[in-house]
């Protein structure tokens, strides 16, 4: 018990001693979030237990550790040691290390927490603190507006599942996140209690509709920010509140299984689509961040074990290859001072191991076999054609195995445009360093990670961490041995690699490039990553396919990807469309009654007494 | 009823008064007759018809008295009504100084 | 020793000693108006000290027994009262000393600094309505008088339109006491409950409700009854806009009003659902309207006075539900919302100190220098908004709670999302006004001024953390008197 306070309460403490003495909060942060480290894994050895703390006499304060929140516990810890390691020489304002531990210790105590109540005081001060650390810039940028945006959203998300959870207490009784059964989901209220509370979840794992903030806030936070929002904390909470919904404390029905489906696929959709068109690394990362939302929620509403195992694995692949994306993309901006894909290129040589973690972990978003985002993809495909719920599950399927084609496009494109292409005239590569040792080793600890999640993804996380937690067993999962496919992989890697150093007639040649007997500015001849898939948003489908396929950047796929990007941005666009139209409608309706209501106040005083006398008139009509 | 009749007219005339008129006095004077209106009405209350002022000369005199208390208390009212009549006035010397007009539909720089 | 008396009669003789002390020494002015709210937050907060749960204090004023004398009642909810009263006026208080450098005229400030508190004070404790009436009219011809306080073209005006309102309001109140009494004969409260419950209803107890209702709505700024609000409350030097906005029109108009409708007149939403369905509907379009003309406002200061009119329409929602836990969240936003709200007026007079100007468009990037205030102003908007670890989320949980148990779902709803545009139009201030990247040059508030808000900061905090002590021994108790109903009479007078 005094365990789970000094868990929750240490981290807090010290944020609060940091924000007193700003000079040492930098290493506050670090040394608070090792000793949670430490302390939740000490909390394994509680398990299963519950908890009870009485503050004041007739409250008590129940905590209940299952292996579920204790695993979420020590992931949330150990990523935010990673992250705190990652930005601490980072010109970030000390700020930024306050609130960081203050949020740790408040989303534990969420993670642990049985009681609603409890639960929606955390969640709502995590709120405060996220507005806060939202607040923290970078460098000569304003990021309020961006702050009000998540504020509004995330607070709108979560009043709805304040909302449900006064419902769902006051008519069912449903008053912990851990009840004995599960309830079936029958009468109305209970219906709309639980689609409250799913509002909350999907907000703050940052799913359609209040996902907007986060690309908004992504070139004005720091990366290690994005790093710790978006990518680790909400995706653990909003995983956790959803698999408790799910599984624990209702039992829902396909409709709503079909719902959630519906908003997890619109979610891959738009994240991916709108990927794929931005100019900007970390606008890029940040709308991924939200495509990979959508298939952890697709995965949970197959409502089938292997989704929601699937779902679950893929949350915590999420977290390690996304987080090291983002502290990958932080160093290049760190070290170069540029966030514009354009203004990039050539890092490969001058940043080698920045640039490996980069390979790896995007390689392993893009769920390239065998590494780490595929495993739990096809577990999430398997789930959807095995569960069948609705006639309309083909569709979902296709939504997430394009989603995944054309994630592997954009980090393509990320990949190009920031390491391998000509750099542009003005980098100049020789002043540019690889980063510290703190800067470089925590990506490359999460790369190595995606690795081991995707090569041992039976032995290491299905067995020891996903199935544990589960309550069913997870059946066989089709014939992948992602074993043997690394074996296989590593010798023709190796063949690769023989035939390079030993054939001679593969030896590409450079020569200069001549136009009309003018040798032309290299910088002419640039090929910025940009322009990779720059024409897609303005041409019309067909002559886009035309020229993309004369490009040849991707001979193999290029008609497909073409034909479904095209539909997809279109998709993509008119959500996003619709979605900021709903905004603006709603926005006018408050301009318009506000500019009524305020012309009315025309400082004229019998104007007033009348509204006084009619309100009198009223008041006699109805009462006497 | 006549006197209960002829207070409602008074109220009425002091609220027409107030709401109507958009000079500062005229609207202070339609305080002062719905004041009085009031008070008139405060008083009526306590009446007795053809009943005794009630001061009390000797122990066992009639028990038929007009009921004191609303008159204390239409005391204490007056007393109140003077200090806002006197403060509404300084308000219109003011405003008179300030705006050089006593319209006050012409007063109206807050609004919004 | 009884206390009573000495929570209006402390400010009284202030109020008599300033402007006599003073000509000898001028620091006696603030010395005595400072001793004397800190004696009063004192004073408040050891009284829960003084009775239990259920019991009252009784004060008979001369010694004469209660139906016949003025008497003073001191009840839980009374109390909740005087806390509220006693905590704002403190900070007000402190935040004058070096406020008012402004001004001229700082002994008379404090004298009508010291009845306005005389006035509140006695309206929260009085067990008579004409006395009532009297206390009622102190403080609004006091608050009148603090409006005008600046004397320029702005205030005048504003304060002649709130008096011509204000007045109109004190005069129906006199009509409906002159009605009461010529039904009952009597003016004791206890008293007329007992009779009123026994003689039923007619015709005459609906009109004299109606009047009741229409002059207390004036006095609290509901919504078709508002627009004095707006010009008067931002008018008015900031301590003293603290003190309206935050306490003045609900102990006026709410504390008023729910004390004659419960307790005297005995309604409940089962015997008369029109009333409580006219609070609800009165509340609501309060919270919607006060809401969006605020978002519209480029004066700080006014922006928030609309943003009352909508925190007191979520008061009136909460009493107007009828249910437990809706007069709970109702009475709990009394005090959270008297914290909150002054303290967000405090900020408005520490910008106004630091900068001379209240145009959200020509201020900026204070948040910089002006740290303290800054942070004040952030915690107290998160507050008003219902974010959990600070006070203002409770009382609006407990509304929500209340809405569902009465089954009125789609108020619940809407509660919830007219919760959120709460932060909408506080934001724009933070946006406006101290986060901007642009440089600038004002000093920090002087220390005096720092003080106050942290006060109030740290009770915003430590009553949200402590919610459930402040519950279990103030708001329950509270609510549990108006839920007694005309049972109120019979406890005092032993029958």
């Amino acid at each position: 018990m005094a365990l789970i306070t000094d868990l929750i309460l240490t981290p807090i403490v010290f944020g609060l001693i940091g924000m007193v003495i700003k000079r040492i909060s930098r290493w506050l942060a670090l040394i608070s979030s090792a000793i949670s480290t430490y302390y939740s894994i000490q909390l394994l050895g509680l398990l299963p237990g519950s908890f009870t703390i009485r503050l004041t006499p007739p409250v008590p304060i129940i905590f209940q550790l299952d292996l579920l929140s204790v695993t979420l516990s020590i992931a949330t810890s150990v990523l935010t040691f990673l992250v705190v390691l990652y930005a601490i020489n980072q010109k970030i304002r000390d700020r930024f290390f306050v609130y960081i531990p203050i949020a740790l210790g408040i989303s534990l105590g969420a993670l642990l927490s049985s009681d609603l109540i409890l639960f929606l005081f955390f969640w709502g001060f995590l709120l405060a603190i996220v507005f806060g650390l939202l607040l923290v810039g970078k460098e000569g940028r304003d990021p309020s507006a961006a702050a009000q945006k998540a504020l509004f959203l995330l607070g709108a998300s979560d009043f709805a599942m304040l909302l449900g959870i006064v419902l769902l207490l006051t008519t069912i009784g449903i008053g912990s996140l851990t009840p004995p059964f599960p309830k079936p989901l029958t009468s109305p209220i209970a219906i709309a209690g639980f689609i409250l509370i799913l509002a909350g979840g999907v907000g703050k794992i940052g799913g359609f509709p209040f996902h907007t903030w986060i690309p908004k806030s992504a070139d004005v936070v720091p990366p290690a920010t994005m790093a710790f929002l978006p990518s680790v904390l909400d995706k653990i909470l909003g995983t956790y509140l959803l698999i408790r919904l799910l599984t624990r404390i209702f039992i829902p029905s396909p409709s709503i299984a079909l719902l959630i489906m519906i908003i997890g696929s619109i979610t891959i959709v738009i994240g991916v689509f709108m990927a794929l068109i931005q100019p900007n690394g970390m606008r890029t990362l940040a709308y991924s961040t939200i495509g990979q939302a959508g298939y952890i929620i697709v995965g949970l509403g197959t409502l089938h074990p292997i989704g929601i195992a699937g779902a679950l694995f893929h949350m915590f692949n999420n977290i390690i290859y996304k987080t090291g994306l983002f502290f990958t993309l932080g160093s290049v901006e760190a070290a170069t001072g540029r966030s514009n894909l354009e203004d990039l290129g050539g890092l490969a040589k001058v940043m080698p191991i920045t640039f490996f973690s980069f390979l790896i972990s995007g390689l392993a978003l893009a769920g390239v076999p065998p590494l780490s985002g595929f495993c739990s993809k096809w577990m999430i495909y398997q789930a959807i054609i095995q569960s069948r719920s609705h006639w309309l599950w083909p569709a979902f399927l296709i939504a997430a195995m394009f989603g995944s084609v054309l994630t592997l496009a954009y980090i393509l494109k990320l990949l190009y445009a920031t390491f391998l292409s000509e750099p542009p005239k003005d980098l100049d590569l020789d002043r540019i360093q690889e980063a510290t040792v703190n800067g470089w080793f925590p990506p490359l600890l999460l790369a190595v990670g995606a690795i081991v999640f995707g090569v041992f993804a039976y032995s290491v996380p299905i067995a020891r961490i996903i199935q544990p937690i589960l309550p069913t067993r997870i059946e066989a999962l089709g014939f992948w041995q992602p074993v043997l496919a690394t074996i296989l992989l590593l010798i023709g890697l190796l063949i690769g690699l023989l035939i390079y150093l030993f054939g001679t007639a593969l030896r590409a040649k450079e020569s200069k490039i001549f136009i009309g007997g003018e040798e032309i500015d290299s910088e002419e001849g640039r090929i910025p990553g940009t322009h990779f898939y720059s024409s897609l948003p303005q041409i019309y489908m067909l002559e886009k396919i035309y020229t993309f396929g004369k490009g040849g950047a991707f001979d193999f796929y290029n008609y497909l990807v073409g034909i479904f990007t095209s539909l997809g941005i279109v998709a993509g666009k008119v959500i996003e469309f619709l979605i900021q139209k709903f905004y603006e409608v709603i926005a006018a309706i408050y301009r318009i009654a506000g500019g009524v209501g305020s012309e009315a106040h025309s400082g004229i005083l019998p104007n007033y007494l009348s509204w006084l006398l009619l309100g009198l008139f009223f008041l006699f009509l109805f009462l006497w | 009823m006549f006197f209960f009749i002829t207070t409602l007219i008074l109220i009425i005339i002091g609220l027409y008064a107030i709401v109507t008129k958009t000079n500062l006095i005229r609207i202070i004077i339609g305080f002062a007759i719905l004041e009085y209106a009031i008070n008139f009405f405060f008083a009526l209350v306590g009446f007795k018809k053809g009943a005794l002022a009630p001061i009390i000369t000797q122990v066992d005199g009639p028990k038929n008295f007009v009921d004191p208390i609303p008159q204390a208390l239409v005391l204490t009212a007056i007393v109140i009504g003077l200090a806002t009549t006197a403060l509404m006035l300084s308000f219109a010397i003011k405003l008179y100084q300030k705006h050089k007009t006593f319209d006050i539909t012409k007063i109206k720089e807050l609004k919004g | 020793m009884n206390l009573l008396p000495l929570f209006f009669a402390l400010p009284l003789a202030g109020a008599f000693l300033i402007p006599i002390l003073s000509k000898i020494w001028r620091g006696f002015s603030d010395l005595i108006a400072n001793s004397i709210t800190t004696i009063l937050l004192f004073l408040s907060f050891y009284s829960l000290n003084l009775f239990e749960e259920g019991e009252v204090i009784i004060y008979k004023m001369g010694g004469w027994p209660p139906p016949l004398g003025i008497t003073m009642v001191y009840d839980h909810l009374s109390a909740l009262i005087v806390i509220s009263i006693a905590i704002v006026v403190f900070a007000a208080s402190i935040f004058s000393i070096r406020y008012l450098e402004h001004f001229t005229g700082r002994v008379k400030f404090y004298t009508l600094f010291m009845l306005i508190t005389a006035g509140m004070m006695g309206v929260a404790i009085t067990g008579d309505i004409f006395n009532l009436f009297v206390f009622v009219e102190i403080a609004s011809i006091s608050s009148y008088a603090l409006v005008a306080f600046g004397i320029e073209k702005e205030e005048l005006e504003a304060a002649f339109k709130y008096m011509v309102m204000g007045e109109i309001a004190s005069l129906f109140l006199l009509f409906a006491i002159a009605l009461l009494y010529g039904r009952a004969s009597t003016l004791n409260m206890a008293d007329l409950a007992n009779t009123l419950s026994v003689a039923g209803r007619d015709q005459l107890f609906w009109f004299v409700a109606a009047i009741l209702l229409f002059s207390f709505a004036i006095k609290s700024a509901l919504f078709p009854f508002h627009s004095w609000l707006p010009d008067a409350h931002p008018s008015a030097p900031a301590p003293v806009s603290a003190i309206l906005s935050g306490i003045f029109v609900k102990v006026l108009g709410v504390y008023a009003l729910i004390r004659l409708s419960f307790n005297v007149f005995g309604l409940t939403p089962q015997n008369s659902p029109i009333f409580f369905h006219i609070l609800i509907f009165l509340g609501l379009v309060s919270v919607f309207f006060g809401g969006i003309i605020a978002s519209r406002q480029r004066d700080y200061k006014r922006l928030l006075a609309y943003s009352t009119i909508a925190q007191i329409g979520f008061i009136m929602v909460g009493i107007g539900i009828g249910n437990f836990w809706a007069i709970a969240g109702g009475l709990f936003h009394i005090l959270a919302h008297a914290i909150t709200k002054s303290l967000l007026f405090l900020t408005s007079g520490a910008v106004v100190y630091a900068t001379g100007k209240r145009d959200l468009e020509e201020l900026a990037g204070l948040g910089k220098t002006m740290g303290i205030t800054a942070w004040s102003y952030r915690l107290a908007t998160l507050s008003l908004s219902g974010l959990p670890p600070l006070v203002g989320f409770f009382p609006k949980l407990f509304i929500i709670i209340g809405a569902c148990q009465a089954k009125l779902y789609w108020l619940a709803i809407l509660l919830a999302i007219l919760s959120v545009f709460t932060l909408a139009y506080l934001l724009k201030i933070i946006r406006k006004v101290y986060f901007t990247t642009k440089e600038v040059s004002t000093p920090e508030t002087p220390f005096s001024m720092r003080l106050s808000m942290l006060f109030l900061v740290i009770l915003m905090i430590l009553f949200g953390f402590g919610f459930q002590g402040l519950l279990n021994s103030l708001i329950i108790p509270a609510t549990k008197v108006l839920l007694n109903g005309t049972g109120y009479g019979r406890a005092i007078l032993g029958g």
